[in-house]
């Protein structure tokens, strides 16, 4: 075979004309067989199994040793019996205590909720984006138009719009309940266009909410106002 | 509930370390006296695989333990993580428990390990179920939407993530 037409140099013709396959085989050889001849040792297998599988379990069982220890140590030391006993001496009789713990938690998440709230509300304000829907009829269907406008300094990004639809009212076939609108611009407004399917449910629970990424890449949630109806409930 | 009041609270989550002690002791020395002796080719990949739920379980302990919560007590937690590994995995303590379990069969190679290790995942998965609940009654609807978007065990690639996310994976 001449390699002619290739235009190579004329060592690297030499190099391929010669038995390629065998001089790598002979590597291989000459690299692996060291290591397989050991292999075939049968001690030698047992203790690398020996070895690893040991390792392993030792390893793991020290990891977990380390991760719990601070548990054990508050165990060992008995911190936790004083708010076990606090709680006993407020409650005797059993079913207040259950009543009790059970107004403590309920309470507990009442105030997170609301804390959160607040919180959200807050971060919403900063944003500067305004959220509007309006409701339109269009035949036997609904188009909901969600018109939000960000009245900041700065863009924001990944600007999602979510529908929580109540039952009787169904997205549109080739209508989706949620639309991504991507990155509105400071100062730009945009649409998104929902075209719903009403199955005797009514448009006033229509909810949902519009989710960005704000410039301090604080994810905001802006609940969904009621839509503003426009020829509904004038038939 | 800030970050400081969480990290002020007891850690009191004793149950994983009572079950685990259970668990591994029991396996450690069923493990002992019926380990395989065999070293063939099948030996080479259960221990191969072995190993590979060894280190799952490593990456699971550490990563649910860079949360504080991890180690208090469902009763008396004030907040639940979503970050990190919870942000996939519910209960990641109790999936690397049952991965160590499947790691002790690869290890061992017995058949005496086959009908003693579903107990123990069954006792991990009970565990598990428990404190959810507990967290359910505690934080209702929030820990609810957290629940619909991360398994109780496995993490990454589920549909129900998919679909509980809002598209931009911003949960």
């Amino acid at each position: 075979m001449t390699l002619e037409p290739f235009f190579m140099g004329p060592k690297t013709v030499m190099l391929l004309q010669g038995d390629i396959g065998t001089d790598i085989s002979n590597f291989l050889h000459l690299l692996l067989d060291p290591l397989l001849l050991a292999l075939q040792d049968e001690g030698l297998r047992r203790t690398i199994f020996s070895t690893v599988i040991w390792s392993c379990l030792i390893i793991c069982g020290l990891v977990f040793v380390v991760y719990e220890l601070p548990t054990v140590l508050t165990l060992i030391s008995g911190s936790q019996t004083q708010s076990v006993a606090k709680k006993k001496r407020i409650t005797t009789d059993g079913r207040a205590e259950a009543a009790t713990a059970s107004a403590n938690r309920h309470q507990l998440s009442l105030d997170k909720s609301q804390k959160e709230r607040e919180k959200r509300e807050a971060a919403v304000k900063q944003t500067g984006v305004t959220v509007g829907a309006k409701l339109v009829k269009d035949r036997e269907l609904l188009r909901l138009s969600v018109k939000i406008k960000n009245a900041s300094n700065s863009h924001i990004n990944m600007v999602v719009v979510d529908l929580n639809l109540p039952s009787g009212i169904d997205a549109e076939v080739g209508s989706f309940r949620m639309q991504r609108l991507g990155t509105i611009n400071a100062g730009e407004i945009k649409t998104a266009d929902f075209i719903l399917r009403p199955m005797g449910g009514d448009p006033a629970d229509i909810g949902g909410y519009v989710e960005f990424l704000g410039a301090s890449y604080e994810v905001s949630k802006i609940p969904l106002p009621v839509p503003e109806m426009e020829g509904l409930y004038s038939e | 509930m800030s970050e400081n009041d969480s990290s002020n609270e007891v850690e009191n989550n004793f149950y994983p370390l009572i079950i685990a002690l259970l668990n591994f002791s029991v396996l450690l020395l069923l493990a002992m006296e019926n380990m395989s002796n065999a070293v063939d080719l099948w030996d080479f990949i259960f221990v191969g695989a072995g190993v590979y739920f060894s280190m799952k379980f490593i990456r699971l302990i550490r990563a649910a333990h860079e949360f504080h919560e991890t180690r208090v007590s469902v009763q008396t937690r004030t907040s639940f993580p979503t970050e990190g590994i919870y942000a996939s995995i519910r209960n990641p303590v109790g999936a690397a428990c049952i991965y160590m379990n499947i790691a002790y069969i690869c290890f061992t190679r017995s058949f005496v390990l086959v009908p003693i290790v579903p107990i123990f995942i069954a006792l991990w998965y009970i565990f598990a179920a428990y404190e959810e609940k507990v967290l359910l009654q505690r934080f209702g609807d929030e820990y609810r939407e957290y629940m619909r978007a991360t398994s109780m065990f496995r993490g990454g690639g589920f549909d129900q993530q998919r679909l509980a996310s809002s598209g931009y994976d911003m949960y």
